[in-house]
């Protein structure tokens, strides 16, 4: 069996996959949310893959930890996207730009002065909304959105400037989406748009799918140059399962972020007919991959026994203690 | 002109009043949210009420402070209520007024949790005003039950407090408080609360939440009673000079349940048992006249010019 791990409606996404394209997941699949926890006295050896980790509270976080290192402890189970080596959005872009991975970096409100780059956008770590903001020219402006942020209430911790590097060629913006499935990396989609903010690409908005466009696409989903790249990605923000968002500037990989918990595919009647088919490849092949890691293991249970120091913030050992970003 | 601060989400506790019981001084009052500051210029000349710290996130306070400050620099004649950085919060003003021996019940954040609390207890977030988030809980088993459902459910734990019960049933089955406002140096009692329910948040009139013809004298009664000291000592406690105190009474003794930033000023008449009208309307008058002593008249000055940049919340420790 394979157990999704999660928190408040984090199930939403995978039912509802589930429910679009078939697979049966009920009978090798079961959600987890991490709220049931005081109820379980034990958990069955299986996988267990943790989604939507940006979303966590730091507390729900400590106990994911917790329950994924008691997992770990039995050779017979699986843990995915364990939350200790789960690297936020803010301190992957960070370490990304600081190992000169990314030629942009990101800073906290605090870090303004600091900003190296302009044009920069403001968005926010725990969401997958995009930019909230339009480019930011001068450092008076953003002074300006930082206050606007600052007294309408917005936590500082949720707060990223970004700073734009514009990977733009003839005018055109390409986002390459990937997947890793426990090591398996698959390329997903290419997106084109005459706008920076390619959350809604042109091809989409307009109806229109270019021939030379679905060309590349294909090409990119045949050969997918950005492999060993993203794969290193993946590894440093300790993701097994998720989908991450990249441009491409000079040859090298520009990553914008990685979504542990990320629709898959659009149901048939809400995707454009010429990525119909490529749904439901895609589909049956992340189902096929579920499938294989819910191949039962030798079988057993674990105990649980939430300890109390977990919630009452007290830790009692390192055992406890969460290694924020090993 | 009085300008009231406080958070969009709510401003209701204002427009309310002004809509209803407190519409003669619709012209008189001005809202100026937090969350407008980035873009505010210019106050006019007014008595300056700041509140709903509760709500506020750290920048929004040191936001506050900052336009307080700059207001009481520029302006020091001005009458000013609620400076924000003497605020204390719930829990610091549960725990002082137990230490102080004020308060027969403790409130305890989780790490303090040990052998000589005393339940029942019940769950509640330091900083919202939806009430208990429990049930009553009766042992320490129930209460880890509770904790693990809060924080797994996605509750920050630095701002749970767990509180011990000090309520006490009258032998009609209700629970009874009682509330003080207070406007500057002017406090009177407010009205009082019955609840059929331990947790008490207003009278439910479909609860069975019925003021009896006692109930009601003795509300208008309390209207005229003197302010007890202990709950003037709440106020400065909590470093308020503007909002209202809710108490109960445990064994005879007045228990400080929490003061309020940004109360409601006057129960709405649409929601109010009708028999209580009448008390309740002699409320909204003292609330008038309490608000009207505090109006100051707008002279055909200047405003008082606002500056309030994002650098300066991070120049006072603020981002970070």
């Amino acid at each position: 069996m394979i157990y999704l791990v999660g928190t408040r409606h984090y199930d939403q996404v995978m039912k509802s996959f589930f429910n679009d394209f078939g697979g049966g997941f009920e009978s090798w699949g079961q959600f987890l949310p991490l709220e049931s926890l005081p109820r379980i006295g034990r958990l069955p050896t299986g996988t267990y893959l943790f989604l939507g980790l940006d979303l966590f509270t730091p507390a729900q976080r400590r106990v994911g930890t917790w329950l994924a290192d008691t997992l770990e402890g039995d050779p017979r189970n699986r843990v995915l996207n364990h939350p200790r080596r789960f690297l936020g959005r803010f301190d992957l872009l960070r370490q990304l730009h600081d190992r000169g991975a990314n030629a942009f970096n990101v800073y906290r409100m605090h870090e303004a002065r600091e900003i190296k780059r302009w044009p920069v956008f403001v968005r926010f770590e725990s969401n997958h909304d995009g930019p909230q903001t339009p480019l930011i020219e001068t450092a008076q402006d953003l002074e300006h959105v930082l206050l606007e942020a600052a007294v309408a209430g917005v936590p500082e911790s949720e707060l990223m400037i970004c700073e734009f590097l514009d990977v733009s060629e003839d005018g055109l913006y390409r986002k390459y989406g990937a997947y890793n499935f426990a090591g398996d990396f698959v390329p997903r989609s290419l997106v084109f748009s005459d706008d920076w903010v390619t959350k809604a690409p042109s091809q989409d908005r307009g109806g229109e799918a270019r021939p030379e466009w679905l060309a590349e696409q294909d090409a990119f989903l045949a050969d997918f140059p950005h492999r060993d790249q993203v794969a290193e990605v993946f590894r440093l923000a300790g993701i097994d399962y998720g989908r991450i968002d990249y441009g491409v500037k000079d040859g090298q990989s520009q990553v914008w972020e990685i979504n542990t918990n990320p629709i898959p595919a659009l149901p048939p009647h809400r995707a454009l007919p010429a990525r119909q088919a490529g749904n439901r490849r895609f589909a049956d092949r992340l189902i096929a991959e579920f499938q294989r890691l819910a191949e039962p293991n030798e079988e057993g249970f674990v105990e649980l026994n939430l300890p109390d120091a977990l919630l009452y913030g007290r830790p009692a050992s390192g055992q406890m203690e969460v290694r924020p970003f090993a | 002109m009085i300008v009231f601060f406080v958070t969009a989400r709510a401003s209701d506790t204002v427009s309310t009043f002004l809509s209803g019981w407190g519409r003669e001084l619709r012209r008189k009052i001005h809202i100026q949210t937090y969350e407008s500051l980035a873009n505010l210029t210019e106050l006019p000349t007014a008595t300056m009420i700041f509140t709903d710290f509760e709500r506020l996130t750290r920048l929004q306070m040191i936001a506050a402070q900052s336009v307080w400050t700059q207001i009481r620099t520029q302006r020091p004649e001005l009458q000013m209520l609620n400076e924000p950085r003497r605020f204390r919060g719930r829990y610091d003003l549960l725990k002082a007024m137990a230490e102080a021996g004020d308060n027969d019940y403790r409130a305890y954040r989780l790490d303090e949790v040990g052998p000589s609390i005393q339940y029942p207890v019940f769950l509640r977030i330091e900083n919202d005003h939806f009430g208990a988030r429990t049930t009553l809980l009766d042992t320490r088993e129930e209460l880890d039950d509770a904790v693990a459902a809060a924080i797994l459910g996605g509750v920050d734990p630095d701002l749970l407090l767990v509180i011990e019960f000090a309520g006490e049933k009258g032998p009609d089955g209700f629970y009874r408080y009682g509330m003080v406002s207070r406007f500057g140096d002017e406090l009177f009692c407010r009205s009082t609360g019955l609840s059929s329910s331990w947790m008490v948040k207003g009278p439910d009139i479909r609860r069975g939440d019925i003021y009896s013809d006692e109930d009601i004298a003795n509300e208008r009664r309390f209207m005229d009673e003197p302010v007890p000291p202990l709950v003037r000592k709440a106020f400065d406690r909590a470093g308020l000079d503007y909002g209202r105190a809710d108490f109960g009474v445990l064994r005879g003794r007045l228990q400080i349940w929490e003061v309020n930033s940004n109360p409601m000023f006057v129960p709405h008449k649409g929601k109010l048992q009708p028999e209580r009208i009448p008390a309740i309307g002699y409320l909204a008058e003292r609330t008038v006249k309490a608000l009207q002593a505090l109006d100051c008249p707008e002279p055909p000055s200047p405003g008082i010019p606002i500056n309030l940049r994002f650098t300066d919340l991070d120049h006072q420790g603020g981002a970070r």
